[in-house]
């Protein structure tokens, strides 16, 4: 039979055995024979003497005996109420001669005793707790002394209790209570030395743990006690109960013991009590694991700081913890450097919390762990160390974000993780650094946050380049990449300074590191980086307009000094030459303003900001055609904006060149053409020639498309740019003639597109911009032509197969029509648009 | 009542005051808690209510009324009435013996010739020296006699048994017992129980205080022995008997430990009586406890100390 079986076998005798007990117990009882309810109650509780079970079952039977002990209980009471004096009942139940039967019916009988008053609770309490003092078997004491605690857990005589008084004072309560928990203690580690060599050591470890509740029960009642308060709680409970800590010299008790005070107490207690409490802990074994104590009483205290309560000023908690923490660090040679590691980490936690201003607490927190790793020998840390290291340095990041760059020990610590664990923090830091929206305004700050996120800028030195690298091939670890990338991205965007030097520098040195970052990097990094620039160009423009203007005013401000100046000396001359010349008044000197008021013209110019975005944008250019092509384009705005036409020519030049040498794709080709267009118009500063140039050169690629139906639409919309602004605008350029070749192209082309029916459609299109330049009055457009195209569209329409691409030319032809006829009923255009035949 | 005509013969009874201290008790059985031990042999007329006799103390007088019933019209020759008291111890050892320490008699009629019925009131005023005792070798008795001797027929008898006890004070000397005992480098204890003399319904307190413990205890006991030791010199039959094993502990202590005692001795079974140191110089009753330790191997260690019992109340 294995061990189990026979577990079963005997708890189901012995439950039996109590049940059948119990039973002919009940009907003593119903007889109201006390003599024999005594005798079969003892027969019953006689089960409890065995030493077969193990805890778990032990604890099974003792239930089933407690249930039935009720009845007996209640028998007890009634007497009581029907007159029996329960002194009586307490001596006989002493007359059993079996001493384990006999405590538990001596408690049953004393909660009786205590109830009815018949003497003081006090005294009663004192009598069973030194009876129970028989039972000095491990299991069996333990049960029968939680039976005692649970007895009497509403019969103490707490402060607020029926019981106090006469019954006695919570001296008394808590006395009571203390001698069960170290009396239970003692029995709990007793256990563990019954004897029995290695293999049972580790069951009887198991029993122990299963049997803890019942001595950490009575922490629970202490703290229960109304009348324990503070200065009782660190005067005599604390002490007594850390007395038996300390005693016990047990590894199990110690570390349970401890985390109950943690967990029963109330937090203002603790605070009372943490120098006490913290002293303990060093005098504790070298097994018991203190950093789970102190990271729980840590933890107690940081939610309670957190929460209502404040940690009162006055108690450098800080201090107390980190006092303790040396001391087992001196005293302890056998720590792990992963566990010196943890504790530090969980003091840095508790400063984070509870002192949140202190840095240099964390400063120092990570210093400690700086000369712990300097001082191991060994080359490379364990996993677990190296785990526990990017736990720390990442910890602080939630709460302090750019502000762990400060904290000197902060990057020597980082220095001592491998690459991939510190790109781990980085992008933690970098993470927390766009949570928090602090802006990084300055070189220094920008220096440190760089130096920080080293392997997120660049690749690993140490890799060598022929090393296989096989997160390439990953796509997790790709989209990982990117989404690191994409945070360091976005940095640029929280890199800002209202003095657009420093701004330029900040954004130089940006994109130096970024340029280490290779190929794969930089398609993410870099487009940020130039809308920064361009935001910054527009900005160091205004500086330079505001500053011109400034000087001239000042020009004006000094030629008029100039002038009273000379009047001055006039006025002296002729004073000089007359002595009877009168002034006709008095001249004030006019008042300049103060030198320091004046705006500078910043020192980097805007053109030197768009030589960097050109740099930038070309450095990009052959990884990222497309992406450099909009950027130039994007930037050729800006400088056109900025009035800086060669620049702006420049930019467009190399967009143009792009798209000859890199854009191969018709899709993307169109889609550039598009925006070049687009550009192109937005544009009002070029000079002739370099707008001539550029619009030819657009207009050549658009008809030199792929597709006959992009050619035509392209063509189409080039016609725009020979056509801009309105005469009335100081930089129009018309030119009618380029306008209808272009149109007139289109409609060729549109005719060869037949084959794919796309003609009609593309007819009413091209119809529109007819219209378009009809109503602007583009002298060459005249009203012949769009007859004629009326009246092409007619004829091929009716050809059209039916579906849905007819409706859809159908519909936007019947609205164009719609148009023309409007125009031709309003008055302005009545007479412009009635030659029109439609 | 003849039920064969020859009428109704005349009797004699002895009926007896009710004691002054108005308290009876059953004498039937010997005291003993074991079912084995037979004890001397039952007493006459063995019946419950014969057996509940009155209880007097060492001084009491002893009172009642000597009846004398005659059929009607009938007389009765006689060569005189006496009643005897008599103290006797029993022995049932051996080949026995009965000693009679205590005889009293009284005449109280004169030979003659009784008409009718008649009654005697009777007064025993003596010292009873011994308490009653029935034990397994030996018993003391107190009993009355009446008897009408006649020469002709046989005389006529009746008798009637009394209980004794005696009510001491309380002992104005009643020190502890202290002692340390142990066995070397095993098992050194200290033990003490508050008194040495003890009322029979009185508690045994005491402690155990554990100095050195090296040996795996498995429980401890304090039983309580009642030695009764009967004869003289070689011829000493001493009878022993645990009167209860009272579990006092439970599982191992450890050094240091103070193990509390407490016995309740109106909770032993066996009726405890008095000690008696000398009973007529035929035999000696007396009590011990006995301190008992069990180890895992049952081996067994004990101190006995002995302890005087004394009777505060009648009962």
């Amino acid at each position: 039979m294995s061990a189990a079986e026979e577990q079963v076998k005997y708890l189901t005798e012995a439950t039996k055995k109590v049940k059948e007990h119990a039973f002919y117990c009940k009907r003593a009882i119903d007889a109201n024979d006390l003599d024999t309810t005594l005798s079969l109650a003892a027969d019953m509780l006689r089960e409890l003497k065995t030493s077969l079970l193990t805890p778990r079952n032990y604890y099974e039977l003792y239930m089933t005996v407690l249930d039935s002990l009720r009845h007996v209980e209640d028998f007890f009471t009634s007497l009581n109420a029907g007159g029996t004096p329960v002194v009586e009942i307490y001596e006989k139940v002493q007359h059993c001669a079996n001493v384990v039967p006999r405590l538990y019916l001596l408690i049953a009988v004393g909660g009786v005793y205590i109830k009815s008053g018949e003497a003081p609770a006090k005294d009663i309490l004192k009598d069973l707790i030194e009876m129970v003092k028989c039972v000095q078997y491990p299991t069996r004491g333990l049960f029968l002394r939680n039976y005692l605690s649970q007895t009497s857990r509403d019969k103490l005589p707490d402060t607020g209790s029926e019981y106090e008084g006469v019954g006695g004072d919570v001296k008394d309560a808590y006395e009571f209570v203390l001698q069960n928990f170290s009396e239970m203690n003692r029995l709990w580690v007793r256990l563990q030395h019954m004897g029995g060599d290695k293999s049972t050591r580790k069951k009887r470890e198991k029993e122990r743990q299963d049997l803890k509740i019942l001595v950490g029960t009575n922490l629970v009642r202490l703290s229960q006690l109304e009348g324990v308060d503070t200065d009782c709680y660190r005067d005599v409970i604390l002490p007594e109960v850390l007395k038996n800590v300390v005693e016990c010299k047990d590894t199990i008790a110690q570390g349970y013991i401890m985390d109950c005070v943690i967990q029963v107490f109330p937090d203002e207690f603790h605070l009372a009590t943490l120098e006490t409490f913290l002293n303990t802990c060093t005098k504790l074994k070298e097994k018991v694991n203190i950093r789970t104590i102190l990271q729980s009483m840590m933890n107690r205290l940081s939610l309670f700081g957190e929460g209502e309560g404040r940690i009162p000023p006055d108690l450098d908690a800080f201090r107390l913890f980190n006092d303790c923490i040396t001391k087992i660090l001196e005293e302890r040679s056998n720590l792990d450097l992963a566990e010196i590691l943890r504790l530090q980490t969980s003091l840095m936690q508790f400063a984070l919390k509870c002192y949140p201003g202190r840095l240099d607490y964390v400063n120092y927190c990570l210093g400690m762990c700086a000369s712990v790793l300097s001082a191991t020998k060994s080359e490379s840390l364990d996993d677990t160390s190296i785990a526990e290291v990017e736990e720390l340095l990442s910890i602080p990041l939630s709460s302090l974000a750019l502000q762990v760059l400060d904290l000197q020990q902060y990057s020597e610590l980082l220095t001592y993780l491998p690459y991939e664990n510190r790109r781990q923090v980085a992008t933690i830091l970098v993470r927390s650094t766009l949570f928090s929206g602090g802006a990084m305004d300055s070189i220094e700050k920008l220096e440190k946050l760089f130096k920080a996120i080293t392997p997120l800028i660049k690749d690993d030195e140490k890799v060598e380049e022929g090393a296989p690298k096989q997160d390439e091939a990953d796509e997790a670890a790709l989209a990982e990449f990117k989404e690191e990338q994409t945070l360091v991205a976005r940095l640029v965007h929280v890199m800002k300074s209202d003095d657009t030097d420093v701004q330029f520098k900040i954004l130089s040195m940006a994109r130096k590191q970024f340029g280490q970052g290779g190929v794969k990097r930089i398609g993410h990094t870099l487009p940020p980086l130039v809308f920064a620039g361009l935001k910054l160009a527009h900005k160091v423009k205004k500086r330079e307009l505001d500053a011109v203007k400034v000087q001239n005013k000042l020009a004006k401000l000094k030629e008029k000094q100039a002038k009273i100046d000379e009047e001055r000396k006039e006025r002296e001359a002729k004073k000089a030459a007359d002595p009877e010349y009168e002034s006709p008044g008095p001249l004030e000197d006019i008042v300049m303003p103060d030198e320091s008021v004046i705006p500078k013209p910043p020192s980097t110019s805007c053109r030197k900001v768009f030589q960097f975005l050109h740099e930038i944008i070309t450095a990009m250019a052959i990884t990222a055609p497309n992406l450099s092509l909009k950027l130039f384009l994007q930037s050729a705005v800006a400088a056109d904006c900025c009035k800086f036409k060669a620049i702006a020519y420049e930019f467009m030049s190399q967009a143009f060149i792009l798209y000859e040498d890199e854009l191969t794709d018709s899709k993307a080709q169109l889609r550039a053409l598009v925006l070049m267009v687009g550009t192109l118009l937005s544009c009002s500063n070029f000079e002739k020639d370099d707008y001539d140039a550029l619009i030819t050169k657009t207009t050549q690629y658009a008809a030199k498309l792929l597709k006959k139906p992009d050619q035509c639409r392209m063509v189409t919309l080039c016609s725009h740019l020979f056509f801009v602004g309105t005469a009335e605008d100081a930089n129009h350029y018309h030119d009618p003639k380029r306008v209808l070749e272009c149109l007139q192209r289109a409609l060729k082309i549109a005719d060869g597109c037949m084959a794919s029916s796309a003609h009609v459609h593309l007819f009413v299109e091209i119809l529109n911009h007819y219209l378009y330049y009809f109503e602007l009055h583009n002298p060459l457009i005249a009203d012949k032509y769009l007859t004629g195209l009326i009246a092409l569209i007619n004829e091929h329409i009716d050809s059209m197969d039916h579906g849905e691409q007819r409706t859809e030319v159908e519909g936007m032809y019947r609205n164009t029509l719609r148009h023309i006829a409007r125009k031709k009923e309003e008055e302005a255009t009545k007479e412009k648009f009635k030659s029109i035949v439609v | 009542m003849s039920i064969f005509g020859f009428g109704a013969s005349a009797s004699l009874n002895l009926t007896l005051s009710p004691p002054p201290s108005n308290t009876f008790k059953d004498i039937g059985k010997p005291l003993t808690v074991s079912s084995t031990k037979d004890g001397p042999p039952p007493l006459a007329n063995d019946s419950p209510e014969v057996r509940k006799v009155p209880v007097y103390t060492g001084t009491d007088k002893v009172e009642g009324t000597l009846s004398l019933t005659l059929p009607q019209g009938k007389k009765l020759d006689h060569l005189g009435i006496k009643v005897e008291l008599i103290g006797r111890v029993e022995m049932f050892y051996d080949r026995g013996g009965v000693h009679d320490f205590t005889s009293l008699v009284k005449e109280v009629d004169a030979p003659g010739t009784i008409y009718d019925s008649k009654e005697y009131p009777l007064s025993f005023d003596f010292e009873k020296p011994y308490e009653s005792y029935r034990g397994l070798n030996v018993r003391v008795r107190y009993f009355l006699r009446a008897t009408l001797s006649r020469n002709y027929s046989g005389n006529l008898t009746s008798e009637k048994e009394i209980c004794v006890q005696h009510i001491t004070n309380e002992p104005e000397i009643n020190n502890s017992i202290k002692m340390e005992v142990g066995i070397e480098d095993c098992l050194h204890i200290e033990f003490e129980y508050e008194r040495q003399k003890y009322g029979l319904s009185d508690v045994i307190v005491g402690k155990i205080f554990f100095l050195l413990v090296r040996i795996k205890i498995k429980h401890m006991e304090l039983a309580v022995i009642r030695r009764e030791s009967a004869g003289t010199g070689q011829n000493i039959y001493n009878e022993s008997e645990t009167l209860i094993k009272y579990e006092i502990m439970d599982g191992a202590p450890v050094r240091g430990e103070c193990i509390p005692v407490r016995l309740f001795l109106a909770g032993v079974p066996g009726e405890l009586t008095p000690t008696y140191r000398n009973v007529g110089n035929r035999f000696s009753l007396k009590y011990y406890i006995n301190l008992v330790l069990v180890d895992e191997e049952d081996r067994r260690y004990f101190k006995q100390q002995e302890v005087t019992l004394w009777r505060k109340v009648l009962g």
